[in-house]
This record gives structure tokens, C-alpha cells and sequence, in this order.
């Protein structure tokens, strides 16, 4: 797995680097090589890198053949699902579990598999809520001595410190324990699997499976869901060919070998204070590093279906999760030279970085170009390099796989829900650009954001709501049109498809956050409810239909 | 007689806690290592080496 992983590591890396590379030829060609000039180019040929090695995977996911499935053996020992929750909907969460364990249960699973809830909920009166609806739950299925709840008075290293918890407590009574997150969702039979996966490889630590997004009602939401289910499954396939031993871990809707996690991924705080110092936000990276660096082999399994989450609902939700990962992903400057991590580790540590740094790269590239403006001899095969890396790997991934359309309501629907995503995307990518350029300035400004609440279920926003959230993006784009036309009016074309999208700015939040019922951006979760989501919908419209049984006596916790 | 796996199950019960908390089975996590030490530490140590040389 190793040796191929080298090859295809080697190639996409080349190829990203010789784009690149390109790139800033075409940028430089009859400018000279003056100050500005190799300031622009730098940032051209590191955010055209970043660019070119994400469309790639969609070329590496489409190859053939494809990844033969990994071995399975029967798992014999005993395995928990663990919910970190914190200040989430009760019932919401409880009749997930509910309908996880009723799945397990139908499966023969039940007596092999614990469920525990591990509650970081500061609201009182939430908490209250959590401990009705674990007695409901226990009251319903019996599950007395299988299903847990613990609720921390005290939130020590957010969710990563939350897990920690339990197994330091609980983790010697499990072989292997599954991660989800509040909003998770799986299948008894994705779970089955990644147990017998665990077991079919002793060299495995983590397996990691590639969450499709279910119950999402705003343009924007689904938008993200469907490009998710479509597009997503060819990049994780081509991810996979990347990943040697040394694969991703999302932090949620994977399954774990507790006894490697735990000898392997005990966080330590980093010296200093955050944003750079302190808990580290986005755990799950590091214990993905921390287990390869122990000898682990950490996998990402696109072929496994079953695995589902809710995703944001809004552009102003995406952009509070977003800020959170921002934070998380620029502290991992301070990983990146950590003794002993695989190159690859270090190498996505980077990528994570640089995630978040395009966008600020992509701005100064255009400010630089406002504030000495030079003809720019190959600016058309420039934008038309940037355009195909963009949006080719899309059109790409529809055209190959369109077989699939059945699936997604029909061909001709799959290629017009592709077509609108593009549209659609090509219209918010200016907006999250800005926010993620904001971002990026108050973390590396020092502003620790820490971990706010996950806005789940979002209404519908206001344009006032929308005007409040990003009035300075119109500002900004305004800004860049005056400049343009008043510096080098050559340069205004370019500009458009990045400024009207910005002047735009709050209408786009505001009309995107509306619910949308057209046959567009159709997945297949939505057109055939998955069993377990049909359950779960089942048990929420039970318990809201009356009050929830009152908590007899206080329910112990511990800090 | 009660084989092995049952009577693990069977002690994991006897260990459950009646207002619902996860059984007793602690396993240790030791703190993992990811910065290394100060540059001046370092110069030190080379230099307290070669005096001791």
C-alpha cells in the first residue's frame, strides 16, 4: 500500500508543483522581475499549487481500477459509540441514539456494543432536558447497562478532552470505540463493517469514513449536500490513493482502536496562549499524526456508505464552523516541526494551513495587481488555467460518472444539478473567501474564537440579518471596482466575476439560507430516506408529541 | 462454568453504576510529546558537553 501510495504521492505533488510552476510563468511573462512582480508571483504559484492539488483528487478518485475493499474478519470483542454532545437539541440527539441502538439491535449487535453520551453541556436546564431523555430512552428500550450518560461539570479540553475522559475512565472495558459527533448518523451495517475491518487489520488504528450530509432544507445546504455526495465520494477516492498509511481523521463518524488511541493520543497544550497556544482546536489531525507516528496505520474508507451528518444550514453558520477550523488549522504551525511525525502528517498539517491561507494569497495577488498594475502578457491563459482547475474537475467527475445519475433523480437532472452548483458556488465563494481572509487576519491579530456553539437547524435569514453579518464584503467589493477603474481599468473584467459576487454579498447570504424544494441539487439520501434517518424521524415526532418523563434524582456527574 | 467472555460481561454489569454512568475500566493516555524543546536549552546542553569534555 506504501509503494503505491509513494507513486501516486510523487505524482500529484509534481504535477501540482509543475501547474504551479506555470502559472507563475504565465504571471511573470514580459513583466520583469521586479519587487511587485515576485511578490504577485509567489502568491500565484502557491495558491495555484494549493488549487491544483485539490483538483487532482478528483483525477486520481476516477481512476481505474479502484481501491480493492480491505480485509475483514469477524470482531469479537466489545465496541462503544461515543456522543460527545454540548448544549445540542435533546431530543434531537437522544432519538438518533435511539434509533442507532434499535439498528444494532435488529443486527445482533446489541449486547457487542455500548452507546455513551458524553455531555459537555453548560445550560443547566439543557442538561436537565439530556437526563429526561436518557430516561426516556432507557425507559424505551431497556438498555439499562448499555447505554450510558455523563455529563462533565467541567468542559477540559473541549470535545477532544471529552473523549479523553471516557477512556481514561472507561476505555479498558472496549476494543474499539465509534466517534460520532451530535449530528451523526450510521448505519448498523457501516458499523459492523468497520469493526470487521478493525479486526481484519491488527495494524489499524483508525478508520475513517466519508460522512454524506442528510436533512439539509436551504439552497445553501443542499447545495453543500449535493456536491457532497457527488462530487465527494471521487475526492475521497482519490485521497485514498494519496494516503498510504498515513490517512485522515475527521474527527467524527470514524471508528477507533481504544487501546492505540489511548496510548497514542493523550494532547498535551501547547506553551502560549491561543490562539496559537493552548487546546489544541482541531484534534482530530493531530491524533491522526500521533497514531501514525506510533506505528498505526490511520485509513479513509470512501467505499463505505451508511455514514451520515447534518451540515450547515447558511453561508453565516458555514462561516462560524469555519472560523473555528480556521484557528484550528493555523495552529498547526506549531505541529508542524513536532519530533517524529510521518512526512505526510507534516504535509497535510500544511495543506490545512494553506487552506486558509489561499484565500488571503488570492487577495493580495489582486491588491498587488491594483496597486502597480502591469499588462500581463499571458493574463488570458492565466484565468483560463485557474477557470479549468476550478470548475474542470466538476464538470469532469459529472461526465465520467453520470451513470450515476439514476441515483440522483436522472441524468439529465444529475447534469443540471451540476451545472447549478457551479452557478451557485461560483456566486458564494467570493462571500466565504472574505470571511476566510477575516479569519485568518484576527487569529494570525492574536483573537482566540475558541469553540462556539454549532448553529444547527438554522432558519431562514433576513436581509437585515444578512446586510448586519457582512455589509463590509460589499464594501470591499465596491472597493476593489473604484480601485480598479481608477488604477487600470484593463483590469475590471477580471474583477467582475470576483466582485459582483461580493456587492452581492448579503442578498447571496440571505437568499441562499431560504428553504428550497426544487428537484435540483436531489441526492440520493433525499429521495430515499435512509432507515435509520426514517427511525430517528420516527422517535422525535413520538417524544414531541408529549412531555418528557421528569429526572427522579439529580443525575451524578463529575468534573 | 461460565467461559471467559460471559463472565467478563457478566463482572462489567456488577460494575455498572444504577444512575446510568459508563463501567469503571480505566486505561492510562499518557501526554504525547509535539514541541520540542527551546533553541537555548539546546545550546546549552551542547555547551555544558564540551566543557564536560
Amino acid at each position: 500500500m506504501d509503494g503505491q501510495a509513494t507513486l501516486f504521492r510523487a505524482g500529484a505533488l509534481g504535477a501540482a508543483a509543475l501547474a504551479a510552476i506555470a502559472a507563475a510563468g504565465l504571471l511573470l511573462w514580459g513583466e520583469g522581475v521586479g519587487l511587485i512582480a515576485m511578490a504577485q508571483g509567489a502568491f500565484i504559484l502557491l495558491a495555484t499549487f494549493w488549487l491544483a492539488f485539490g483538483a487532482l483528487l478528483a483525477l486520481l478518485g476516477l481512476l481505474r481500477p479502484a481501491v480493492p475493499a480491505p480485509p475483514e474478519a469477524p470482531f469479537l470483542g466489545r465496541a462503544v459509540l461515543l456522543v460527545p454532545i454540548c448544549n445540542e437539541d435533546p431530543r434531537a440527539v437522544f432519538a438518533r441514539i435511539g434509533a442507532m441502538d434499535a439498528e444494532l439491535h435488529l443486527a445482533g449487535l446489541g449486547r457487542q456494543v455500548d452507546i455513551a453520551i458524553l455531555s459537555d453541556t453548560r445550560d443547566e436546564g439543557v442538561a436537565e432536558d439530556e437526563a429526561a431523555c436518557f430516561r426516556q430512552l432507557l425507559a424505551e428500550t431497556g438498555s439499562e447497562g448499555r447505554i450510558f450518560y455523563r455529563r462533565r461539570t467541567g468542559n477540559r479540553g473541549r470535545k477532544a478532552g471529552n473523549i479523553e475522559d471516557f477512556i481514561r475512565r472507561s476505555g479498558a472495558a472496549y476494543e474499539a470505540a465509534v466517534i460520532l459527533d451530535a449530528d451523526s448518523l450510521m448505519t448498523s451495517e457501516t458499523i459492523a463493517r468497520m469493526l470487521r475491518r478493525l479486526a481484519g487489520d491488527p495494524d489499524l488504528g483508525l478508520l475513517q469514513t466519508v460522512p454524506t450530509i442528510l436533512g439539509a432544507q436551504s439552497r445553501f445546504g443542499r447545495m453543500v449536500a449535493f456536491s457532497g455526495s457527488f462530487h465527494g465520494p471521487i475526492f475521497a477516492r482519490g485521497l485514498s490513493r494519496l494516503q498510504g498509511r498515513t490517512g485522515p481523521f475527521w474527527g467524527h463518524n470514524a471508528a477507533v482502536r481504544v487501546r492505540a488511541f489511548a496510548e497514542s493520543c493523550g494532547l498535551p497544550e501547547l506553551s502560549g496562549r491561543p490562539p496559537f497556544g493552548g487546546h489544541i482546536l482541531s484534534h482530530d489531525y493531530v491524533e491522526a499524526a500521533l497514531l501514525a507516528r506510533a506505528g498505526w496505520t490511520v485509513r479513509l474508507d470512501p467505499d463505505l456508505g451508511g455514514s451520515y451528518e447534518e451540515g450547515p444550514e447558511t453561508i453565516l453558520a458555514y462561516a462560524k464552523r469555519d472560523r473555528r477550523w480556521c484557528q484550528g488549522n493555523l495552529q498547526h504551525a506549531r505541529i508542524l516541526v513536532a519530533p517524529g511525525l510521518r512526512p505526510w502528517s507534516r504535509f497535510v498539517f500544511a495543506q490545512g494551513i494553506f487552506a486558509y491561507l489561499s484565500p488571503v494569497l488570492w487577495l493580495g495577488f489582486i491588491l498587488l495587481s491594483l496597486a502597480a498594475p502591469a499588462p500581463i502578457e499571458g493574463g488570458p491563459l492565466l484565468a483560463g488555467m485557474v477557470l479549468l482547475l476550478l470548475f474542470g474537475p466538476k464538470i469532469l467527475v459529472a461526465l465520467v460518472t453520470r451513470a450515476r445519475g439514476d441515483r440522483f433523480g436522472g441524468t439529465i437532472l444529475l447534469l443540471a444539478s451540476v451545472g447549478a452548483e457551479i452557478v451557485q458556488s461560483s456566486l458564494v465563494a467570493p462571500v466565504l473567501l472574505m470571511f476566510q481572509a477575516r479569519s485568518v487576519l484576527q487569529v494570525l491579530l492574536g483573537r482566540d474564537n475558541g469553540w462556539p456553539a454549532q448553529a444547527r437547524g438554522d432558519g431562514a435569514l433576513s436581509w437585515a440579518d444578512g446586510w448586519r453579518a457582512a455589509w463590509w464584503i460589499p464594501a470591499w467589493g465596491l472597493g476593489l471596482l473604484l480601485a480598479a477603474a481608477w488604477q487600470s481599468p484593463a483590469l475590471l473584467p477580471w474583477l467582475l466575476p470576483l466582485a459582483i459576487p461580493m456587492l452581492l454579498g448579503p442578498t447571496v447570504i440571505t437568499w441562499t439560507s431560504r428553504p428550497c424544494r426544487s428537484w435540483l441539487f436531489a441526492t440520493p439520501e433525499e429521495l430515499t430516506l435512509p432507515a435509520v434517518a426514517r427511525r430517528t424521524g420516527a422517535i422525535e415526532e413520538r417524544w414531541s408529541a408529549r412531555p418528557l418523563p421528569p429526572v427522579p434524582a439529580r443525575q451524578a456527574h463529575h468534573a | 462454568m461460565l467461559d471467559d467472555v460471559t463472565l467478563f460481561e457478566a463482572l462489567l454489569r456488577e460494575q455498572v453504576a444504577p444512575d446510568g454512568l459508563p463501567p469503571e475500566a480505566p486505561l492510562a493516555m499518557p501526554r504525547q510529546v509535539l514541541e520540542r524543546p527551546p533553541r537555548w536549552r539546546r545550546r546549552w546542553l551542547r555547551l555544558v558537553v564540551r566543557l564536560a569534555r
